[in-house]
């Protein structure tokens, strides 16, 4: 990473009329890798990508895209970004080859083999309308155009949108082979996360319109767990409080869901003046801690 | 990238687009063949009687086909452009929005005011043919101006209701363009609106800012 800033974002807030949607976001996205923008339904992902994409005006705060305002962009810096929009949005009146007559004079570093490699991949004539595909299929092409810009920026909204577990593994593996080669930086969203984390090195959860995390993945998996603890009166009395996020108590013990690596951990509940003797880490995998994360009734301190 | 942009307009009028000239070209046979039943069913004094004294509008559906074809162009050119939200598309082309959204608008109304110029200039030699003086044909043909007028703004108002994403606003924009083509389309003798079309034309200008302003909501996320 050259520690290039592509995405900056400071005190982002954005309301529709009387609803607040997004309450001051503050992350930057560097130069290489993917970055994942996730969140459930109504969190402010949309809303988000919306306002990186350009179509929507933030009501406060500041949000640049390779150093120009998002909701200003100048063509050239169009250029550097190839946009995924949600749905695989493309004129699905053109066929591959007429898509690519259109699209290719716009962007200087136009990449016509990268195209033709999926095309191929997929066995389809070049002379196949968009609108006559499949939508894994459709998806496959409408990212091949992009990755054909040879863009800087990639921003993929919701690239998980109607594609079967199949197509959403051929889709990221064939975006992992590209940013490995090329170092393009990826900001995405998906309401898909099970496949995200063989996909993602850095990320922003966002949580009732507030970034709830935002860090690596690894750090993500380090820190945000689940531990067990068999039930007493003070065990009970815990409540969410920064560090534990959410309680859960059955007739065995209590699940803690914690933002705090084992060690730490200990450590507060020792403050707290309950033993951890008994106290057991439960694996978690990246799409439980994401759940647990996401539904959590405190956010991390 | 104007060539680029030129090929996308090309790719979605190559098919459809051939109707609204054969509509226009329909509305001049038809008018072709009124003139020809009346002189050979009356003969020609009552030809000259139909055109000289009672001013007969009888290419009323010349006139009604070049607002529909304006309608139907537009159609033809915005519909794929911005169903499903594809007019992001175009906005995110690297150039200026305003060379994305009208190159379409500019493609479509040159060929309209074409197809509509080819269709009055046959109209005229139509009328010259059945031995009619300057004098007479351009006046008939003057008052055919408006309806090609009326055509623009039918294109210019179906364009901007199909790039609106309210239905509400697309309907209220959709009725002003149907009022307003009538309007231009309401005439009660030849040459009527010569002396004021100027300022119709100027007055039509207008249409161009519903496109506009579609555009800028979808750009603003309004």
């Amino acid at each position: 990473m050259s520690g290039t800033t592509m995405i900056e974002c400071r005190g982002l807030r954005h309301d529709y009329g009387e609803r607040p949607v997004l309450h001051g976001l503050d992350f930057t996205v560097e130069e290489g890798g993917v970055f994942g923008l996730l969140g459930r339904n109504g969190a402010g992902k949309s809303t988000t990508i919306n306002i990186l994409m350009g179509f929507l005006r933030p009501t406060g705060g500041q949000c640049s895209v390779l150093g120009a305002p998002s909701h200003a962009l100048p063509p050239a810096v169009r250029a550097d970004i190839g946009l995924l929009h949600e749905g695989f949005i493309q004129y699905d009146f053109m066929t591959i080859a007429e898509l690519e007559r259109f699209h290719a004079p716009f962007y200087p570093r136009w990449d016509s083999g990268v195209l033709r490699e999926v095309v191929e991949r997929l066995d389809l004539p070049m002379g196949r309308r968009l609108g006559r595909m499949s939508c894994g299929q459709r998806a496959q092409v409408v990212l091949g155009l992009i990755m054909a810009q040879n863009p800087r920026l990639m921003l993929l909204d919701d690239y998980s949108m109607g594609l079967d577990v199949g197509y959403r593994r051929q889709f990221i593996d064939m975006l992992r082979a590209y940013v490995r080669e090329r170092g393009t930086t990826v900001l995405l969203t998906s309401h898909v996360v099970q496949e995200l984390d063989r996909l993602v090195d850095r990320m922003v959860v966002l949580q009732r319109g507030r970034v709830a995390a935002d860090c690596t993945r690894a750090l993500f998996m380090e820190t945000y767990r689940r531990y067990r603890l068999p039930l007493s009166e003070a065990v009970l009395r815990l409540v969410p409080d920064g560090i534990i996020l959410d309680t859960d108590d059955d007739a065995e013990g209590v699940t803690l869901f914690a933002a705090a690596a084992p060690e730490r951990m200990r450590s507060h509940l020792a403050s707290l003046g309950i033993a951890c003797d008994a106290l057991t880490d439960v694996a978690l995998t990246f799409e439980d801690a994401f759940v647990a994360l996401t539904t959590a009734r405190r956010l991390p301190a | 990238m104007l060539r680029a942009l030129l090929y996308k307009e090309w790719i979605k009028l190559r098919y459809a687009g051939w109707l609204a000239p054969a509509a226009i070209l329909l509305g001049l046979g038809d008018a072709w063949l009124k003139l020809r039943g009346v002189r050979n069913n009356h003969g020609p004094v009552d030809l000259w009687n139909m055109l000289l004294f009672k001013q007969t509008i009888f290419f009323e559906t010349l006139l009604l086909t070049l607002p529909l074809a304006g309608v139907w162009l537009a159609a033809v050119q915005y519909r794929p452009e911005c169903a499903g939200r594809r007019l992001r598309l175009a906005l995110h082309l690297p150039v200026p929005h305003r060379t994305a959204l009208y190159a379409p608008a500019a493609v479509g109304l040159a060929l309209l005011t074409l197809a509509g110029g080819l269709a009055l200039g046959g109209f005229a030699l139509i009328l010259c043919g059945y031995g009619m003086p300057a004098e007479l044909v351009a006046p008939i043909v003057r008052t055919a101006l408006p309806a090609l007028l009326a055509g623009h703004v039918a294109y210019l108002a179906t364009a901007a209701a199909l790039a609106d994403t309210r239905m509400i606003r697309r309907c209220v924009i959709g009725c002003a363009g149907l009022a307003y083509a009538l309007l231009l389309l309401k005439t009660y003798g030849y040459d009527a609106m010569t002396g004021s079309l100027g300022w119709y034309a100027l007055a039509s200008l207008p249409w161009i800012l519903p496109l506009e302003a579609a555009a800028l909501r979808l750009k603003e996320g309004a």
